[in-house]
């Protein structure tokens, strides 16, 4: 499943898929592949990608189908 | 051994030991006495994959090896390296591929010139095959020389195509 908030989350900090991966320390292709639901982070890097961008874990990774 | 080949002996073992030297002076130059390979967790996985794709690679060319020689197929002791070593070969290419493919062969942050030392590898192995295929001694080595050289090449075209790919990678497309 694609992570659009991830998405949203990093366009609303003007930032590019380069520039959030040199943030977080992984490849361009790694937050590619997340944000199109290719690749589940583990919760470290999804606590770097909160950490990068001031999200709340359920804020970029709840599913929308489920209440947290 | 004639003097022909002593000489590339010579020079091979002068060009190793100067390599070994620079080294040692990059180690101590920079305090690291190990070269961490940086690959992110995504990278790692498929990495993983990729060893796993190779390893089976292998054993499916050892697979129809075995068939083949009980069906009729002698090798004599001339060209069992060759083609033992062939295997490896296979499998490290279907990994390199692999890894290219997914993005998870080049570290994070690689920089050109360490691409430069496997076309500087490629290039001296043709140059050693070609020796080898036209001395007078001429043996099976030669084949092992083209094999790591087609290795090489093959590493070479996939890292090409990942350049030309990334190069024209924009955020809407993939």
């Amino acid at each position: 499943m694609k992570n659009l908030r991830l998405k949203a989350a990093r366009a609303a900090k003007d930032l590019s898929q380069q520039q959030l991966a040199d943030l977080v320390g992984v490849s361009r292709q790694t937050i590619n592949a997340i944000e199109l639901g290719n690749y589940n982070p583990t919760i470290k890097l999804c606590l770097a990608l909160c950490k990068a961008l001031d999200k709340t874990l359920d804020e970029l990774f709840w599913e929308d189908n489920e209440t947290p | 051994m004639n003097h022909h080949n002593q000489v590339f002996i010579v020079i091979g073992l002068a060009v190793a030991f100067a390599a070994l030297f620079f080294l040692l002076l990059l180690v101590v130059r920079k305090k690291q006495l190990i070269i961490k390979a940086e690959y992110d967790e995504r990278q790692v996985a498929a990495r993983g994959k990729a060893f796993r794709a190779g390893f089976f690679a292998m054993v499916l060319y050892f697979g129809v090896l075995m068939v083949v020689s009980i069906f009729g197929l002698e090798l004599t002791v001339k060209y069992t390296v060759p083609v033992i070593f062939g295997g490896i070969i296979f499998g490290t290419a279907v990994f390199a591929v692999m890894a290219v493919i997914h993005d998870a062969y080049f570290q994070l942050h690689e920089k050109k010139s360490q691409q430069y030392t496997l076309i500087l590898m490629t290039v001296a192995n043709i140059a050693s095959g070609l020796t080898n295929y036209f001395s007078e001694e001429s043996s099976v080595v030669f084949f092992l020389n083209f094999l790591c050289a087609g290795l090489g090449i093959v590493i070479l075209a996939a890292s090409l195509l990942h350049q030309k790919k990334a190069a024209g990678y924009t955020e809407d497309t993939e």
